[in-house]
């Protein structure tokens, strides 16, 4: 019933492959946008939940907005994905400029800077490594005045 | 509103003591046949061979890491051949099993329904992957983002939101759970000194205590009640509302399309479950009942989420939930007392159970039965259960034979 330390056997979800599948998402902040009512998601949707069209496009969402709310956690967390060092551990919702939330990381920021109203800008970053080795990249925010 | 064949009464409850703490010397099927047959027996005359249908809910496969279980708890309980219907519903899945246990008896084709919910999170897979995979795993797993954050976000969300700059509530909230918790023999928490209150006025003081164990309830038409108990207890309403598990839908942009429940402004709802508000609607329809009619009422506490329930039920306005627990409505002899089995925070949290624990506590209050911690003239009691964070979302109303309706008094 603890969060271990060390790196221990994963259920694991996030296959390689799965990974691969969602890159658009992670690395542009690629979602879709309805071709019948025009309202856009992040994640990208496979149906609207507006409308329940299934006549979806990739929509590419702004890399910039502003943090809507933040939590920070002095706990080591998600250590099995290799965020044990992370600490603390920040998450944010962020509301993009075009008005999707995102619930998302941010870093390299003073942890007193990482408060609801602060603007945000996307970055690229590693975030650990798949099942079969390989890094896996994808988005966290910094805050930017 | 639809007819129905049946109404249904609620005639035995069983649950494990103590679900806050792990129990290694039980295994899944010791704890699910401690509750179940405690449940049954509670049914005067009704024996184990008489149910002919039953429900059981566990947080998830990949968390108890037992599969297919429907044959395995038929085989356990010595019903088989009838039929056991799974759920994986997070923390809500006893609640949605007593859900579905009352559309098996209103509907007519089964007669006496056994509904169980478990959990036993200490053998298998690690907490930090158990509440990882809690999450939609298509949306953000790979983030490596856990529940609390889920809850904790909402919770800073509310609080600043609604203008509540000190932990205040969190102590008022805590501290009374923690006084009913010392009244409930089977809390986790009883016999334990009691904390002060100054020392709860902290956002750590409304955490789950974690562990294992299964509550359960046997359903009959309530023409048949009278068969197995003298204090009937009705199930006049249920209802289950789903929606998405990604955290920022909750914050900033509730994704339910026109189905948006009817009057309510997408703006003012913020900071609320709009899937819980829908779910009360429908039970309250289910049971031709109003907030003003609830006596008291179980809502699932995990950081500031017990305020924000108590609005979505309509037992405080929007904004006035966290000062509902500073005024001291939630005690025993409050505005509407809140939790009086403990709540998650001193009755213990067996995630499948929950929904069911609740359930079970207002089942002994519509008795009489709660001793110490009895709500005076308790007539209708509400159960508000929480899976994932806020995807799922129950309301159970019960009543009791003295319940009389607005309408018909
Ligand atoms: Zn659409």
């Amino acid at each position: 019933m603890s969060e271990f330390q060390e790196q221990i056997y994963r259920h694991t979800t996030a296959s390689a492959t799965r990974s691969w599948r969602e890159r658009r998402g992670r690395y542009l902040l690629e979602g879709t946008r309805c071709k019948k009512c025009g309202a856009i998601h992040f994640p990208r949707r496979t149906v609207c939940s507006t409308c329940n069209s299934r006549e979806l496009e990739p929509c590419r969402h702004p890399a910039t907005g502003v943090i809507l709310e933040a939590n920070i956690c002095w706990q080591a967390t998600g250590v099995h994905f290799g965020y044990g060092e992370n600490i603390p551990r920040i998450s944010t919702v962020i509301q993009l400029d075009d008005g999707v939330c995102v619930l998302a990381e941010v870093t390299e920021t003073p942890v007193e800077q990482i408060v609801p109203g602060a603007r945000v800008e996307m970055v690229l970053r590693k975030l650990h490594r798949e099942g079969n080795s390989t890094w896996m990249y994808g988005y966290k925010f910094v805050v930017v005045s | 509103m639809s007819e129905f064949k049946h109404k249904v009464a609620i005639v035995g409850i069983g649950s494990t003591a103590r679900p806050g703490n792990i129990h290694p010397t039980k295994t899944w099927k010791d704890l699910v046949a401690d509750a179940a047959y405690e449940a049954i027996e509670d049914a005067k005359g009704m024996s184990p061979r008489d149910i002919d249908g039953a429900v059981i809910a566990y947080h998830g496969e990949g968390v108890n890491e037992q599969g297919g279980i429907g044959g395995s708890v038929a085989d356990l309980l010595g019903i088989a051949p009838a039929p056991v219907f799974p759920h994986c519903m997070n923390c809500a899945g006893g609640a949605v099993a007593l859900n579905t246990g009352w559309d098996m008896v209103a509907s007519g084709k089964y007669k006496r329904v056994l509904v169980m919910g478990f959990d036993k999170e200490g053998d298998n897979i690690n907490y930090t992957e158990n509440i990882n995979i809690s999450f939609d795993t298509e949306y953000d797993y790979v983030f490596g983002f856990r529940h609390r954050d889920g809850f904790e976000l909402m919770s800073n969300y509310y609080m600043q939101h609604y203008g509540y700059t000190d932990y205040k509530a969190y102590g008022a909230h805590s501290w009374q759970c923690h006084w009913y918790g010392r009244r409930n023999p089977k809390a986790t928490t009883y016999g334990k000194p009691m904390p002060a209150r100054e020392s709860l006025e902290h956002p750590g003081s409304c955490y789950s205590i974690m562990g294992e164990g299964c509550a359960a309830a046997v359903l009959v038409p309530a023409e048949d009640a009278r068969l197995y108990t003298d204090k009937p207890v009705y199930l006049d309403g249920i209802a289950l509302a789903t929606t998405s598990h990604y955290i920022a839908h909750r914050i900033g942009e509730p994704p339910m399309g026109p189905a948006f429940p009817a009057g309510l402004v997408r703006e003012e709802t913020y900071g609320q479950s709009v899937a819980l508000i829908a779910a009360a609607r429908k039970a309250y329809e289910m049971a031709r009942i109003t907030a003003k009619d609830i006596d008291l009422a179980q809502v699932y506490d995990l950081c500031a989420g017990a305020f924000w329930q108590v609005e979505d039920l309509g037992i405080a306005e929007f904004g006035k939930g966290a000062q509902f627990f500073i005024d001291g409505g939630a005690a025993v002899d409050g505005r509407c007392p809140i939790n009086t089995y403990g709540g998650n925070i001193a009755y213990g949290h067996a995630s499948g159970a929950d929904g069911l624990n609740q359930v079970v506590e207002n089942v002994i209050q519509l008795r009489g039965d709660a001793g110490e911690r009895q709500v005076k003239d308790a007539k209708c009691a509400v159960a508000s259960c929480v899976g994932s964070a806020y995807a799922h979302l129950t309301v159970a109303v019960l009543t009791n034979g003295k319940f009389q309706r607005g309408e018909e008094v």
